[in-house]
């Protein structure tokens, strides 16, 4: 099996050493290392000591690599330049702040049979938790918790995947219109394999750390109109796909009390327009008096998101220079 | 009439005065002016905020303070969770502000009392602990006097 390892990066030299030298040390060496470098202004990776050794340790063990610039269009479009130019018949795609353990190649290529399109490792921040008991990896319901961020025994047969696997090359086609952050463009491109006719799993052994960097790669800029407008691109295509969503609504409130209870006033609302809402509150006791609300804590929210920061009402408001009053800014943002 | 007074905001990280608060010299005034007129006044807070009253509840619970603002007539408080909370269940009260934005940060249905839109911090959005800015420190003089307030309160 002639693997390809794709690493997009963006702005990520501190991590990116991190995760070849992991890929370097697989006990199942792939083929080749295609590094596809976004970065504004890209360095000469040999120029850098450290990677000058890298390199030549992947020489060492007769591992083909690559480093091209990227178009500066987003993870996506690094991915599909990599799906093109791969030699490999299998891509094995990884995020350039992610570290693999030593054998997730080789177990992850154990499982690629046939009828199977995809497998992931578990994609972990240090320290795991163990999985919640509705975590699935369903495209109907996204506010569900993935069963990759957990820790686990066995395997499981998902419609979606996120991050990082190893998948059959040329099966599917990256979803080049989303924005250069890329929001869900793993999950379409996943989701495509399985359309396909083909399995996706998820495999517990193979293990993947994530050592989650606050910057570079897509969040490189605080732009969040991009998230809103890869959603609706997202939205378009399920419903071409004839995906009936759950219609659920999650709203964050990492906030004071006195937000908690200016965004309460908003709930017949969301009630008139959503089947279901899921609520992560600093502040739980505050919805006592509620009914049909599903209520997490913001470390489930963070666990779920990675990143909450978008849902700040007073980022919100900041950005677009609020003048109107908290509630009027909650309707806006959740309605 | 039966008034809750919520006289102190969050405390600052820093251990600084939160700018928001109300002085207590003016709290003291204002209390004295309220009995003298025979209402009566109940304190919400938490543990370790000065009393100011003889009826102090602290550590209530959000149950706990539903029904205590059911049971009140009205509330006088600075820009705390109060207002937001007495809104949701439709109670009405006087709001003291200084430095944040009634615009954004009050309700139509209250009594808002803003000295000065020149007393306002530039950025309403900032955490207060930020001292980038001058007009983020505490400022008696944003705030309106005792006898400013107790005009409004035959109008709750």
């Amino acid at each position: 099996m002639k693997i390809t390892v794709g690493i997009p990066t963006k702005s990520r030299y501190d991590y990116l050493s991190h995760t070849i030298l992991s890929m370097a040390f697989q006990s199942k060496k792939p083929y080749e290392i295609i590094i596809c470098d976004d970065t504004d202004v890209p360095i000469d990776l040999r120029e850098i000591p450290i990677y000058n050794y890298i390199l030549k340790l992947l020489d060492e063990y007769k591992i083909r690599w690559k480093v091209i610039f990227g178009r500066k269009l987003g993870p996506h479009h690094s991915h599909s330049i990599i799906q093109e130019i791969a030699e490999g018949d299998f891509i094995f795609r990884i995020d350039d702040d992610c570290v693999a353990e030593p054998d997730v190649l080789e177990q992850l290529s154990l499982r690629l049979t046939e009828g199977v399109g995809a497998v992931a490792p578990l994609v972990l921040m240090p320290p795991a938790s163990s999985l919640p008991s509705n975590s699935d990896n369903k495209i109907s319901n996204l506010n569900l918790p993935n069963v990759q961020w957990f820790k686990w025994n066995g395997i499981k047969d998902v419609e979606h995947l996120y991050s990082c696997f190893l998948y059959r090359k040329n099966i599917a086609q990256y979803e080049l219109s989303l924005s250069t952050k890329g929001n869900r463009e793993e999950t379409i491109f996943s989701h495509k394999i399985k359309r396909a006719g083909y399995k996706l799993l998820v495999y517990s052994p193979a293990v993947v750390w994530h050592f989650r960097s606050s910057s570079g790669g897509i969040r490189s800029d605080n732009n969040i109109s991009d998230y809103d407008n890869d959603e609706k691109i997202f939205n378009g295509i399920l419903n071409l796909w004839n995906v009936k969503t759950e219609n659920s609504k999650t709203c964050v409130i990492d906030a004071g009390i006195g937000d908690h209870y200016a965004f309460k006033t908003i709930i017949p609302l969301l009630k008139k327009k959503y089947n279901k809402i899921i609520i992560a509150a600093c502040y739980p006791d505050i919805f006592f008096d509620e009914e049909g609300l599903d209520i997490i804590s913001i470390a489930e929210a963070i666990k779920i998101y990675n990143d909450i920061s978008s849902f700040s009402i007073y980022g919100w408001m900041d950005k677009n220079n609020w003048k109107k009053s908290l509630t009027e800014a909650f309707k806006e943002m959740y309605l | 009439m039966k008034i809750i007074i919520s006289p102190y905001c969050k405390k600052l990280r820093d251990g600084k005065e939160n700018p928001k608060n109300y002085p207590i010299s003016y709290w003291q005034e204002l209390i004295r002016l309220l009995l003298e007129r025979q209402h009566e006044i109940i304190q919400i807070g938490q543990d370790g905020e000065e009393k100011l009253v003889n009826d102090c509840r602290f550590n209530l619970s959000f149950k706990e303070l539903k029904q205590l603002l059911i049971e009140s007539d009205f509330f006088i408080s600075v820009d705390t969770f109060l207002p937001h909370m007495a809104n949701h269940y439709g109670k009405k009260g006087i709001v003291i502000f200084s430095q944040s934005d009634p615009q954004i940060f009050g309700y139509s249905s209250n009594v808002n009392l803003l000295k000065d839109r020149k007393y306002l911090r530039e950025k309403q959005f900032d955490i207060w602990e930020y001292t980038g800015y001058n007009k983020t420190v505490y400022n008696k003089e944003a705030f309106v006097e005792p006898a400013d307030v107790i005009k409004y309160v035959n109008n709750c």
